[in-house]
């Protein structure tokens, strides 16, 4: 893992001690509200319905076991004893007081996090694949990278007041984990005919109001060349995005109006400018910084078990409970005799992303016993312990139930991501996490979810799309009609390798209408799938929405 | 400005924040909410000047009065942050929240639906 220096320590120290300044001088009364909100948004500090909400930033979501203790501390001497995950692989305190922020923020400080731009109009937290470093589909770890965007993107001068945010996500595997076609700026690493490693670079994808799928704009980019390519594309959309309407000010809107070809070429005019400038573009690193950071990215020194499987495999033989969670939560790893485990935050009547304070406590314990000290938040709301031994499997699997941390639901159609919705949020015109939790409770039957497969299911509490609902293979999207609250259905979405904006089917269903319109689409899928290994995504993609919409609608 | 403009103008009251993104108009029965400047804690706005917890101990008001109120509760940056207008109906135990945005302030007045233990009791 990256381990701050002591640059990255004085920056982070003295933000900390600047809010805490500011902090005091809003209630001195010195600060108006007006003056002090952007100053508090570019520390993470939102205000929510009910209080405030500091959202704190995982670096490409990976957290040391240490890391994982101090956000505990922080949920339980700070907020109300739980954080949650978001879809930015971040974590999220929803009860936190002003007086108390910057304390927490010296908490963060002091085991090298922060929650500097995760807000406002900046380059937000690169994410990544949770896999990476772990799984044998990659060709390289995506983090490496993540964290050279990391470091020159934050309070990067040029880029810290975009016409709107800004989200990267960077992926080295082929299965995409990452959602990277619906990012502001998307990278797949992959290797050239000749061999050589680099990135495909995808721009204007994105979810909201109008969700697009990104563009490729460069099909192989020398990876020595990414900050100086970032740069060119980002100045070209500081230079023209639009600021005169906040609804039309993400790149997406940008690449669609200019065209792709016209963007590109901008791009590609304004990087050759760079690259006049200086070897390297002025900013590109060079190849002793590269491989400075990526040496921290070698990962534990795993020695192969050829035992661990035929072990593990004893194991699941004599208990069923364990053999069906390692069916759906337990991934396979590079290394032989270890396993990629998926610790599933989605446990039935929970609000989707949650985690105890005590069980972060829990994980971090299991993570230095099993893991390697390692933790990681995903895109879907989950924690991974990336590199556990086989053999350790079932001992793990006993704490983590123990500890309700043992859901068997990783892809499942219980494993849904669902924003905070108007339970938390200011922005949401209606409730996403009961929605979430009523459709747990009616697929509530490990043997039928396991029949049903991999469906993934989103919901979002308003068009601002944080549940990614467009990308749901069936997608929720809550809307107000005069005070009540309806739900208007997608299908067909993804977010995966074959990305695809989901189609709306009708018209929105009242909320005790919505589990059992799903519960149709579901048993309409059973019947229509040509067997048990087509999945809904593949059966819709081979008959189209109608069969869907018909079963949809059947009974509303 | 043109005479339908003014008549606009004249039979219909401009919109005015209703929370979030919500817009309404400042028609009928009126509170003033925020939230407290140091615990983020929905407040209400009194007929004594004073910020409460409770939605019964709030000031209700139509119309200029109602704007008045809204004034006096923005110039005191000191304990309210982002106050506006909410819609109320008369109850026999105190206002109640109404119109478009009713469910939005039944949760910012009794918690988040999903986590009963953190309900507010008064």
């Amino acid at each position: 893992m990256y381990q701050y220096d002591r640059i990255d320590k004085a920056i982070v120290q003295s933000r900390v001690d600047e809010f805490r300044d500011q902090v005091a001088r809003r209630i001195s009364g010195e600060l108006t509200e007006d003056q002090f909100k952007p100053l508090r948004l570019m520390n993470g500090l939102y205000l929510q319905l009910h209080a405030y909400m500091l959202r704190v930033a995982i670096p490409y979501g990976t957290l040391s076991s240490a890391q994982l203790h101090a956000l505990a501390k922080l949920g339980r001497d700070y907020d109300r004893g739980y954080g949650h995950v978001t879809t930015r692989q971040n974590m999220q305190f929803n009860w936190i007081k002003l007086s108390d922020v910057a304390d927490a923020l010296q908490l963060l400080a002091d085991h090298d996090m922060h929650a500097i731009q995760t807000s406002g109009n900046t380059i937000r937290n690169t994410t990544t694949d949770p896999f990476a470093g772990a799984t044998a589909e990659e060709i390289e770890d995506p983090r490496v990278w993540c964290e050279v965007i990391r470091q020159w993107s934050t309070l990067h001068p040029e880029f810290s007041f975009l016409p709107r945010k800004f989200k990267i996500a960077v992926t080295a595997a082929k299965e995409d984990r990452a959602a990277i076609q619906v990012h502001d700026i998307g990278l797949q690493l992959h290797r050239n005919a000749d061999g050589e490693t680099g990135f495909q670079v995808l721009v204007g994808g994105g979810l909201g109001r109008s969700p697009y799928i990104g563009e490729v704009i460069r099909d192989f980019l020398p990876k020595e060349y990414l900050l100086s390519y970032l740069e060119a594309i980002l100045r070209v959309y500081n230079m023209h995005g639009r600021r005169d309407n906040m609804y039309k000010a993400r790149i997406k809107i940008l690449v669609n109006e200019m065209g792709v070809q016209a963007f590109t070429t901008s791009v590609e005019k304004a990087w050759q400018s760079l690259q006049a400038l200086a070897p390297g573009g002025s900013v590109d690193l060079p190849a002793a910084e590269r491989v400075r950071i990526a040496s921290f990215f070698n990962g534990p020194d795993l020695t192969a078990d050829p035992h661990g499987e035929a072990a593990l495999r004893e194991s699941r033989a004599d208990h069923r409970e364990l053999d069906r969670w390692a069916g759906v939560n337990l991934h396979p790893h590079k290394v032989e005799g270890y396993g990629i485990v998926s610790i599933s935050l989605k446990p039935v009547g929970k609000a989707p992303g949650d985690i105890t304070s005590d069980q972060m406590d829990i994980l971090a314990d299991l993570a230095d016993q099993y893991g390697r000290g390692e933790i990681r938040t995903t895109h879907d709301q989950n924690m991974v312990l990336p590199h556990v031994r086989l053999a350790d499997i079932p001992a793990l699997y006993k704490s983590l139930r123990a500890h309700d941390l043992a859901t068997p639901n990783a892809g499942r159609i219980t494993d849904i991501i669902a924003c905070p919705g108007l339970d938390y949020c200011n922005l949401a015109n209606t409730r996403s996490i009961p929605i979430a939790n009523q459709i747990q409770d009616r697929f509530n039957d490990l043997e039928r979810e396991e029949e049903i497969g991999e469906l993934k299911i989103k919901i979002s509490g308003c068009i601002n799309a944080c549940g990614h609902h467009h990308v749901g293979h069936i997608g929720i999207l809550g809307v107000d009609k005069k005070g009540e609250e309806y739900y208007q259905v997608t299908l067909g979405g993804a977010a995966d390798s074959q990305s695809a904006i989901g189609t709306i089917v009708g018209r929105g269903l009242s909320s005790d209408q919505v589990v059992d319109a799903v519960d149709r689409m579901v048993g309409r899928y059973l019947l229509l799938r040509h067997d048990a290994n087509e999945k809904f995504i593949d059966t819709f993609r081979r008959l189209g929405a109608d069969p869907f919409r018909e079963a949809l609608y059947a009974e509303a | 400005m043109s005479v339908t403009a003014l008549k606009q103008n004249a039979s219909e009251p401009k919109k005015i924040s209703a929370g979030g993104v919500k817009k309404t108009k400042n028609i009928g029965l009126k509170t003033i909410t925020a939230n407290d400047l140091m615990t983020g804690e929905v407040i209400y706005f009194t007929s004594e000047g004073t910020w409460s917890m409770n939605l019964i101990n709030a000031a209700v008001a139509e119309g200029e009065r109602a704007m008045a109120l809204l004034d006096k509760a923005l110039a005191d940056e000191a304990r309210a942050v982002g106050p506006y207008l909410m819609d109320v109906d008369p109850g026999a135990e105190g206002p109640r929240p109404a119109g478009r945005a009713t469910l939005r302030e039944t949760i910012r007045r009794a918690g988040p639906t999903i986590h009963p233990e953190f309900g507010k009791v008064y």
